[in-house]
């Protein structure tokens, strides 16, 4: 329950936002007092379409971007002429059968590649101008991964793990070890801290990769299939908790999934089709 | 760039994947590079030990044995195929008159008739000889003419005044490759058995002259027996001589072998036989050394007159005792009694000569003392003191066994302390008082060896301070007893065969030297292989932390921390098992190895401790550094490769 004191010119000028339709104004009440709710039990809230479509700056931007890839002596264009910007803040999902070029778009986001023809900025940056080192610097600095396989050290302990990205900045180790806790704390393994990925469950896995891409704070998080192996109650769970890394941290989500329901959760859907957006 | 601590936390993660492979790769890895540490270990305690031992054997000098190249035609007549031409045969007649007219002017000068008719000619009919060559060339020299003698003398003369091979020009040319000291060995000039007889039991034995007790015996150790001494240098007796010196010395001081004086004295000694072989070799060495140290024994010594009446009374009554019987036979007129003592006077036992018989005898002693030829019947008592022992090996046994094989090797070539002979140590006996010493019974003798003794020619052993310098010194010369040698010198290694220890020395380093790359390439390749499968099957790892901002430096520090700390686990590993088994080596094999050194250079006392293990040697920290670098350098390819590959690549599987 909500307590708040407004007058009559704040419902005059809240209701003024829904063209005065009274019961689209209730939704939206509703919707945002479960999303406060949401915010103080982050990973218990199921997913649920929150916000309207944000209007930050652009933290990626993609410019007539194709992809070509050579298959022994075939080439595959795997992205066409695909345009694309994502906001601070936003959580876009991206959709489309196997083949169409998520995983090429996402990585592309990622800094991982360059693309063949077009130009990609992140966070301010044209990473087709950027050298190697430049690229290491970008993805440390302003990207977190979220891999499909989640891709654990096996014979890490978990808090070592967590802290993998930060080992590669210039971070106090104690810096690193209290931001390690935090997150642990936030994505409720505190408790797991010194087993190894083998003694954790799939769902535990999944948040400690998720803790793991937040480690180093950045800007863009960037998640392949991150449900993909879970269900849907954990699927529901992971979510919230993008949804409360977006709205606690600013951290702008890029999701690529085949899970309709992902899909819905998200801000904004962006659906591939033979490497274009549809 | 990342922390070392980080880089070592993620490397270690490294080590725990394929753990096989990585630990089958390390332990061959190390067991190659152990071979290298132990064959380090060996060779610095097998090397310091032959140090050791030279410092032993031959007082720390490299000692080198010379002799002059005397050419054939000097002492010896040769023919062609067993036949003498014709010209070679005037030119002897020509010599043999040559002869007699030297003889018949020294008669003459000494107012002896001469009668060359009595002489020994000095060829003699062969019936070796091809019976189809005409009957005046069968001929073959009597070297028991004193023709022979004399054309040899004239012949050594004659090489002498222009030799080249002179122990001045020795000493030049010695000098020239840094020697420091020039030894003589020499005859001691005592005449052997039958001159000298060992009393034993207080007896000298010549009842049965003989029997095979008191017969020249020709094994290797029976100088005692046979009466053959040598002068020696105290410098290269060393190793045999006492540490505890017999002062004052009570008797001719020598040093036999440990062998015959436990065959003769061992009764006396409360000495057994000595051991097969085994440790207990060496300790029966150091008991009889110890027992037989200051012991004494003695000879007799009688000269060519009383050896001859010895062999007249031994003719004599041989004869009677054939002609018992025989009532026609005439007992000889002059007969003499065999000493009742040992060592004592010849007494005349009867004396039935005719005052013609008389007059011949006395008239032959007449023209001996004349011409300078007579001598006196005399004998000598001599005492001998044992003041060091050798160990005798045997010449001419061809070596059946490995060890014995070893030690033929270690021995290289026969020197003084072989049993053969016993050295008499030459500054020791000089210090001996007049009465004991035999140098007025040896005057004469040594001017019939003017061959063999000639001063200027005579060996000599030269020391030298390093083993290059004698290496370099024995190059200028013929190998020992050559055949067909064209160089002044014949040399070759005394005391030890120093140079095959030092060829051993550099044989190893030969070894190493291919051992060395081999193994390491074999240690490369192996540690190449593993890295890089370790490396490739981490791809998709190293993608995922270059996805989380690692840069290329960050990922060649994770994994040359890897390598290095697999590095560490195989120097580790190859020093420990390396250093156990030359250790093991060394505990198992050093006693039966100094053992037979011991016996090998013959010393008793003080034996010098062998050891094959040493960990002192500069290698080994070389062959440490060539694991590090072999395994940084097996590495840099897969690194390379790795880091270089887009991250991309490894994770578009994903």
């Amino acid at each position: 329950m909500i307590v708040a004191r407004v007058t009559d010119n704040d419902i005059d000028e809240f209701l003024a936002h829904f063209d005065g339709n009274p019961v689209e104004a209730v939704l939206a009440i509703r919707d945002f007092a479960k999303a406060q709710a949401g915010a103080r039990t982050l990973a218990h809230t199921p997913a649920h379409r929150t916000a309207p479509q944000p209007t930050g700056p652009a933290v990626v931007s993609l410019q007539n971007i194709s992809k070509t890839y050579k298959v022994g002596k075939t080439k595959v264009e795997a992205l066409r002429d695909v345009s694309l910007t994502i906001h601070k803040g936003e959580i876009v999902a991206i959709t489309g059968p196997s083949g169409s070029g998520k995983s090429t778009l996402l990585q592309l986001i990622g800094c991982l590649d360059k693309p063949t023809q077009g130009t990609i900025t992140v966070d301010g940056h044209d990473i087709t101008k950027l050298h190697d080192a430049a690229l290491s610097d970008l993805r440390r600095a302003t990207i977190g991964f979220i891999f499909q396989s989640f891709y654990l050290q096996p014979f890490l302990r978990l808090h070592d793990n967590v802290a993998v990205p930060a080992m590669f900045t210039k971070q106090a180790p104690r810096e690193i070890a209290d931001s390690v806790a935090r997150l642990l704390e936030t994505v409720e393994l505190t408790d797991r801290a010194a087993h190894f990925p083998s003694e954790l469950s799939g769902g535990q896995i999944q948040r400690a990769a998720i803790a793991r891409a937040l480690v180093n704070k950045p800007t863009i998080l960037l998640a392949d299939e991150p449900t993909g192996n879970l269900d849907s109650a954990n699927s529901d769970r992971i979510m919230a908790l993008f949804r409360s890394i977006r709205d606690t941290l600013g951290t702008t989500v890029v999701i690529v999934t085949h899970n309709p329901d992902i899909a819905k959760a998200a801000d904004r859907t962006v659906e591939l089709k033979d490497g274009a957006i549809i | 760039m990342i922390r070392p601590r980080y880089a070592i936390t993620l490397a270690r993660t490294k080590l725990r994947s394929k753990r096989g492979m990585l630990w089958a790769s390390i332990v061959v890895s190390s067991l190659l590079f152990a071979t290298l540490v132990a064959a380090v270990c060996v060779f610095q305690g097998a090397q310091k030990t032959a140090v050791r031992f030279v410092e032993a054997a031959n007082n720390g000098q490299y000692l080198v044995m010379t002799m002059p190249t005397i050419p054939g035609y000097v002492n010896n007549f040769y023919s062609n195929g067993m036949v003498f031409s014709a010209e070679q045969i005037k030119q002897f007649r020509a010599d043999e008159k040559t002869y007699y007219n030297t003889e018949r002017a020294r008669y003459k000068a000494a107012g002896v008739p001469y009668d060359e008719s009595s002489e020994i000619p000095l060829l003699k009919p062969s019936i070796l000889v091809d019976p189809s060559i005409p009957e005046d060339r069968r001929f073959m020299i009597d070297w028991s003419s004193p023709v022979a003698d004399y054309l040899m003398a004239q012949r050594f003369d004659e090489y002498a005044k222009t030799a080249t091979n002179k122990f001045s020009d020795l000493k030049k040319l010695a000098t020239q490759y840094g020697a420091t000291d020039f030894y003589t060995q020499r005859s001691s000039g005592l005449d052997i058995l039958p001159a000298q007889r060992l009393i034993r039991d207080g007896k000298e034995n010549f009842t049965d002259e003989f029997s095979h007790e008191a017969m020249l015996q020709t094994a290797d150790t029976q100088a005692i027996h046979n009466g053959s001494y040598s002068f020696v240098d105290d410098e290269l007796l060393v190793r045999a001589l006492n540490t505890t010196p017999t002062s004052p010395l009570k008797g001719i001081p020598v040093v036999p072998s440990a062998q015959e004086v436990v065959k003769l004295f061992g009764d006396q000694l409360g000495v057994s036989k000595e051991p097969a072989a085994g440790q207990t070799r060496a300790q029966w060495l150091a008991q009889v050394q110890q027992k037989a140290n200051g012991f004494t024994y003695q000879t007799c010594y009688r000269n060519t007159a009383e050896q001859q009446l010895l062999q007249k009374i031994q003719i004599d009554y041989t004869s009677m005792k054939d002609h018992e019987n025989d009532k026609d036979y005439v007992k000889p007129s002059l007969l003499y009694n065999l000493p009742k003592e040992a060592c004592g006077d010849i007494t005349i036992a009867s004396d039935t000569r005719t005052a013609a018989e008389k007059d011949a005898d006395a008239t032959m002693e007449s023209y001996q003392k004349k011409l300078g030829d007579y001598e006196a019947p005399a004998h000598r008592l001599l005492t001998f003191q044992i003041v060091g022992l050798a160990y005798a090996e045997p010449y001419g046994s061809a070596p059946k066994t490995v060890n014995e094989y070893v030690k033929s090797l270690l021995i290289g070539s026969p020197d003084d302390l072989r049993g053969s002979t016993a050295p008499i140590p030459s500054r020791l006996y000089e210090t001996l008082p007049k009465s004991l010493k035999f140098d007025d019974l040896t005057a004469s003798a040594a001017g019939r060896r003017a061959i063999q003794n000639h001063e200027e020619f005579s060996p000599r052993i030269v020391a030298f301070k390093t083993v290059d310098e004698a290496r370099r010194f024995i190059a200028t010369g013929c190998p020992r007893f050559a055949s067909d040698c064209n160089k002044p010198f014949q040399t070759g290694t005394y005391g030890s065969n120093y140079l095959l220890l030092d060829d051993m020395a550099a044989q190893f380093g030969a070894v190493l030297t291919v051992m060395f790359p081999v193994v390491l390439a074999l240690a490369l390749v192996i540690i190449w292989f593993t890295i890089s499968r370790i490396m490739a099957d981490n791809r998709k790892e190293t993608a995922v932390y270059r996805a989380m901002g690692a840069k290329r430096g960050d990922i060649s520090a994770i994994y040359l921390t890897y390598v290095g700390l697999v590095t560490l686990r195989i120097v580790v590993l190859s020093v420990i098992v390396g250093i156990a088994a030359a250790f093991a080596l060394d505990y198992f094999y050093s006693p039966i190895i100094e053992n037979l050194a011991t016996s090998s250079y013959g010393t008793i006392t003080g034996a010098p401790q062998v050891r094959l293990f040493d960990v002192s040697s500069p290698l080994l920290f070389v062959v440490v550094a060539a694991v590090v670098v072999a395994c940084f350098l097996a590495s840099i390819q897969p690194l390379i490769r790795n880091v270089m590959r887009p991250p991309v690549e490894d994770m578009r599987s994903e």
